[in-house]
């Protein structure tokens, strides 16, 4: 793959958004009043995402024989950010979703490097046999 | 593993009842059938039995009585009905995972990358210019989800943003023909292209930088509907009446006319097919507009996708046709059936590669957050929500 621009989409990572107000950030904390030091039950709110990002995180983090619960809902369909909650039994949640989130990372890389090898063997296969002429670039 | 394992892990796993009753999520065909079959065939049986009761009441006894007895047979007839559906939404497929630590006894689902790796595949089935269809075994729905989510909605391409309407005597209305031309595809390859920022004055107004060569391509269309002397033809009547993606011209900004030739940058179905119609003209009436394209993601666009409903549950052989109409591999364990049709902007093949990085993005900039933020914010509470606001998770 040449040239992937790896710049946030659109204006999704703008950390201004032109009225002079405090940056959104992408990720923020639930306040739980009354065990703030308890750091093994967390609701993260995290901002631009959806279910995209949420179901496959959710089940990642599930993967940890750590994790005692783990769930996600999203508060309003009109706004964008979902509540990622996590309850484990002892470490603290914010490594359980640091991990969630290099597994899922290192599951999307294992997919495409495999995925790359599947189309071009399956190119090579047709391209030897030449039943169809290559696919061209639409003229 | 091989087939053969898999079968065989699945069927002991059904042994064990834990959680939520996991003998309604067997993914296998065959017990799907054979519960099916047993309800379907007891319901006939009994309206069978049932019916030659009531013929035989009918003729021995009077009227009332068998009135009676119609009325008892049809509300039986009706409960074993409703029984017989619940059971097919029961036995049907659940999409929902299981094989997470803890749901089974004994068994060890906790994340293993060296496992997944082993087991995961990817078979291709077919791949032309702007169609892909392939196969992903051995990986989760909620994870195959993403990548279809994103390829829907997050993969950048460059479209038609901002139109400069100098003239416009057509019967179209300004907002729709703006409408029309955004949704037109564009030939340019999104990676070759830039965000374009937005950019803020100090009077806090949020502003339009001008249209650089890095992020904007421009546009011209500029049509002139005119009466055909010649024919009296109704088909040849006027000149220019349709107005099509071929009446776009490419207007390169800064060195771009270096960087690409003529030709590359271009609407999609311009060449082969036939051209996208935009709008509808009549003699003395003429467009003349400026567009500009810019890079972005579709925020809530969705493509209907149509869905296949079976009306009664298939058995035996028409069950092993109903598959083979199907690729092969699609009644199996954990397999998720990709078909992929482009708008012809990028190749499918592409875009599957791009869907795959975007989600690999989103993790690696939620991470860095993470990593970034010490004691991160605390969200303010408004004094109305209480903590114990119940608040149901997808879990």
């Amino acid at each position: 793959m040449t040239g992937v621009s790896n710049e946030g989409k659109g204006s999704a990572n703008d950390k201004n958004d032109g009225c002079g107000e405090k940056e959104t950030r992408k990720l923020a904390v639930m306040p739980t009043l009354g065990s703030e030091e308890d750091d093994t039950c967390v609701t993260f709110v995290i901002n631009k995402e959806d279910h995209t990002l949420g179901n496959s995180l959710r089940y990642m983090v599930m993967k940890n024989p750590d994790t005692q619960f783990c769930g996600y809902s999203i508060p309003h369909p009109s706004e964008e950010k979902i509540n990622f909650r996590i309850q484990t039994r002892g470490t603290p949640a914010k490594d359980v979703l640091k991990k969630g989130m290099k597994d899922l990372n290192s599951v999307c890389e294992h997919v495409l490097r495999t995925f790359e090898t599947s189309i071009n063997e399956h190119k090579r296969r047709n391209q030897s046999a030449d039943i169809e002429p290559m696919d061209q670039s639409a003229g | 593993m091989t087939k053969h394992n898999q079968r065989e892990e699945i069927t002991h796993r059904c042994g064990y009842f834990h959680g939520c009753l996991p003998f309604f999520l067997l993914p296998t065909f065959f017990f799907f059938i054979i519960i099916v079959i047993i309800f379907f065939f007891f319901t006939f049986f009994l309206f069978i039995i049932f019916f030659l009761i009531f013929c035989f009441l009918f003729l021995l006894f009077d009227f009332n009585l068998s009135f009676f007895f119609i009325n008892f047979f049809f509300t039986l007839l009706l409960f074993f009905f409703i029984l017989f559906f619940i059971s097919i939404f029961l036995v049907s497929f659940k999409v929902h995972s299981t094989d997470f630590p803890g749901s089974y006894d004994g068994y060890d689902d906790a994340w293993n990358k060296e496992k997944f790796e082993k087991n995961f595949r990817i078979e291709v089935g077919r791949l032309a210019a702007d169609e892909l269809e392939f196969d992903m075994i051995g990986i989760d729905a909620a994870i195959a989800n993403a990548f279809r989510r994103i390829l829907l909605s997050e993969v950048p391409t460059m479209a038609i943003e901002k139109v400069h309407i100098f003239n416009n005597t057509s019967i179209i209305q300004d907002e729709v023909l703006a409408h029309r031309l955004g949704l037109i595809p564009i030939k340019a390859d999104p990676r070759l292209f830039q965000y374009k920022q937005n950019l803020t004055s100090f009077l806090l107004l949020i502003a339009d930088a001008d249209p650089t060569e890095e992020d904007t391509i421009q546009f011209e269309l500029k049509v002139k509907c005119t009466r055909n002397p010649k024919t009296d033809d109704p088909d040849n009547m006027y000149k220019d009446h349709k107005v099509t993606t071929r009446h776009l011209k490419w207007v390169p900004i800064g060195n771009q006319a270096n960087i690409f030739k003529e030709g590359d940058i271009r609407p999609v179905h311009v060449t082969e097919d036939e051209p996208i119609l935009i709008a509808k003209l009549r003699p003395g009436q003429e467009l003349d507009l400026k567009l500009f394209c810019v890079k972005g993601i579709a925020t809530a666009s969705y493509r209907l996708l149509p869905e296949i409903t079976l009306l009664k549950p298939v058995t035996g052989e028409l069950a092993v046709k109903l598959q083979k109409c199907f690729s092969s591999g699609v009644i199996e364990i954990d397999t998720v059936d990709v078909n992929v049709e482009s708008t012809g902007i990028l190749p499918p093949e592409v875009l599957v590669s791009q869907a795959i990085q975007v989600l690999m993005t989103k993790c690696r900039d939620l991470s860095r957050e993470l990593d970034e933020t010490d004691k991160m914010e605390m969200i303010q509470v408004q004094k109305g929500t209480s903590e114990d606001e119940a608040q149901s998770f997808y879990t």
